[in-house]
């Protein structure tokens, strides 16, 4: 029952400070941003018969993965520093 | 040439699965019309045009049997002579001149009936100085629950008599067609028979060309072995039962998966299970296979349907069983349902032992989570196992558990409500800007598939073959490790 009210409370916070955007109209992409996606998806298809596309992304994501831990480890390295 | 540039221009011209054998092109502007079934005071001249044999009956028409062609695309261009009566009239006819689609235009509308139903459209066509082209392209699908749906094209355009790039007049595109025959019931049966070109008085038409395709379809079926008596007894669970796919060669891959959705009539209980497929021509681009069973089904009376993705289509998301169906009737890939009586598997040697292994690293259909227990439920307060007096510890123990579960656990229907309260919020939020915006763009990522090897187009590209890209993957990883050493070096 407290939690209950309590969590009804927090919500209630939330949707009102959120209330401005829900009043906003639904967002919609513009149709030539959706066809620039169906092209991709089309030049990745010619892409897919000669490359290997997906492993190339995860190759990618790792390498930028690695980038983003040292650069946390730097940042934190400074903070420690003072 | 001109035909070739306005084919090409508005992508008329786009490669389709056609089959040589199975393609048709009417070209009316020739001396024997391209063959039409009607002549009605049509007149070829010499001079390479469509013209009325005796203006004074003031209309003329060609008609051409287009009924086995369920997919068509084509134009006419029509010369007004600068005279407004002057009429060109294209339709796509059914049964009785009842049109599916008629296209008018006047000078300063076009009148486009589709199914019966006529609407004008504004235009401004000056009749002077422009001819008119106009275009249809349909095509309608297989037949399913008996009826039969499409969609129709209209284009109207305006072309410089002078010569010059055709201006788009009037467009538009009609989807999920239902067609109708003259009760007003669903047809079970093609519905577009008829070809027409019209003209009246002294227009003339100048150029014209229809390519009509008979589109071919998979279909799918199942089958138990003994179908005639409906009571089937299969000898162990990789023979459950009998797939068949025929124009198996329609298909853009030559493998996939199934989902088989098998119904538990009397104990209303209903199994999914996924299964690998793979080519395999029985003859006539025909394929059989046996669908395991991934479940011992007990003997009853079931109800069983099968779907069908090519793989292309799964590769790049984990569909639920809803979506793979919805997909898989989409594409028509999806059988009838059949009844079936299971009296059991004629080998008990499956029983007690462990289930027949999945034929695909999918799993199978998740089991129902119990919820967790809420106020009130026993399971968190234990009852005590007498009364007040002589178990006076206990009571008080249950009466303080039973008070604080009231007072800090929610009870069913209140969690319900903040989870309710929750998703629709974040729902909400999540089409708004902007979010809304993230959520849109993520989900157009998702349609993009890293995976797919196909196109809309049938070039001819030399494709690497397995064992290179898996050699290309070691390297692209091998400069990946390289880097990521380098790196670290550098920062230590």
């Amino acid at each position: 029952m407290i939690l209950y009210f309590i969590s009804l409370f927090f919500l209630g916070i939330f949707y009102l400070t959120t209330a401005p955007i829900l009043l906003l109209p639904d967002a919609i992409l513009p149709q030539n941003i959706l066809s620039v996606f169906a092209d991709i998806k089309n030049y990745l298809s010619y892409l897919n018969l000669v490359l290997p596309i997906r492993d190339f992304l995860n190759v990618i994501i790792f390498i930028l993965g690695i980038e983003a831990s040292i650069l946390a480890f730097k940042i934190i390295k400074v903070i420690i520093r003072g | 040439m001109f035909i070739l540039v306005f084919f090409g221009g508005f992508e008329v011209l786009k490669p389709d699965k056609v089959f040589a054998d199975t393609t048709r092109t009417i070209n009316p502007i020739q001396a024997d019309f391209g063959n039409p079934i009607e002549n009605y005071n049509m007149f070829y001249s010499w001079g390479g045009f469509i013209i009325i044999n005796n203006p004074n009956w003031a209309w003329g028409y060609l008609k051409y049997d287009i009924e086995n062609y369920n997919k068509g695309l084509g134009y006419i261009k029509c010369d007004f002579e600068g005279e407004a009566r002057n009429q060109c009239e294209l339709g796509l006819l059914g049964e009785n001149w009842a049109s599916d689609l008629l296209i008018i235009p006047s000078t300063n509308n076009v009148a486009i009936t589709i199914l019966g139903q006529t609407q004008y459209h504004d235009i401004t066509l000056d009749i002077n100085n422009y001819n008119v082209n106009l275009y249809f392209e349909y095509e309608y699908g297989q037949m399913k629950n008996g009826v039969i749906k499409g969609w129709i094209t209209a284009k109207v355009f305006k072309v410089p008599k002078a010569g010059g790039t055709p201006e788009l007049l009037y467009q538009e595109t009609f989807n999920d067609l239902t067609f109708y025959d003259e009760n007003q019931n669903p047809v079970v049966n093609k519905k577009i028979k008829t070809l027409y070109i019209s003209e009246s008085w002294w227009g003339e038409i100048l150029q014209g060309s229809f390519v009509l395709t008979q589109k071919e379809y998979p279909e799918l079926s199942i089958e138990t072995p003994q179908k005639n008596d409906e009571h089937y007894k299969p000898d162990n669970l990789n023979q459950f039962v009998l797939l068949k796919l025929k124009n198996i060669n329609l298909l853009d891959s030559p493998y996939g998966l199934v989902l088989l959705k098998v119904i538990d009539i009397y104990r209303e209980n209903t199994y999914y299970w996924r299964t690998f497929w793979t080519y395999n021509d029985s003859g006539g681009f025909n394929s059989y296979f046996w669908l395991p069973a991934d479940v011992k089904l007990e003997p009853g009376s079931y109800t069983i349907q099968a779907y069908f993705l090519p793989y292309y289509e799964y590769a790049s998301v984990d569909l639920s069983d809803e979506e793979f169906i919805s997909q898989a009737e989409e594409n028509g890939l999806a059988t009838e349902p059949v009844n079936f009586t299971l009296e059991g598997f004629n080998t008990e040697e499956w029983v007690g032992s462990t289930p027949f292994p999945p034929t695909s690293p999918y799993p199978y259909t998740p089991p129902e989570l119990s919820l967790p227990p809420y106020a009130g439920t026993e399971e968190i307060c234990e009852t005590p196992p007498g009364g007040f007096l002589e178990y006076p510890v206990q009571n008080m123990t249950f009466a303080i558990c039973k008070g604080f579960t009231f007072l800090f656990l929610p009870s069913e229907n209140q969690r319900k409500n903040l989870a309710d309260f929750l998703n629709n919020w974040v729902e909400n939020l999540k089409k708004k800007p902007p979010f809304g915006y993230f959520y849109l763009v993520k989900n157009a990522f998702n349609s993009v598939d890293t995976m797919a090897t196909t196109t809309e187009y049938n070039f001819e590209i030399p494709v690497i073959g397995d064992t290179l890209k898996q050699a290309i993957v070691f390297l692209f990883w091998l400069i990946a490790v390289a880097y990521v050493i380098f790196r670290i070096k550098t920062i230590l």
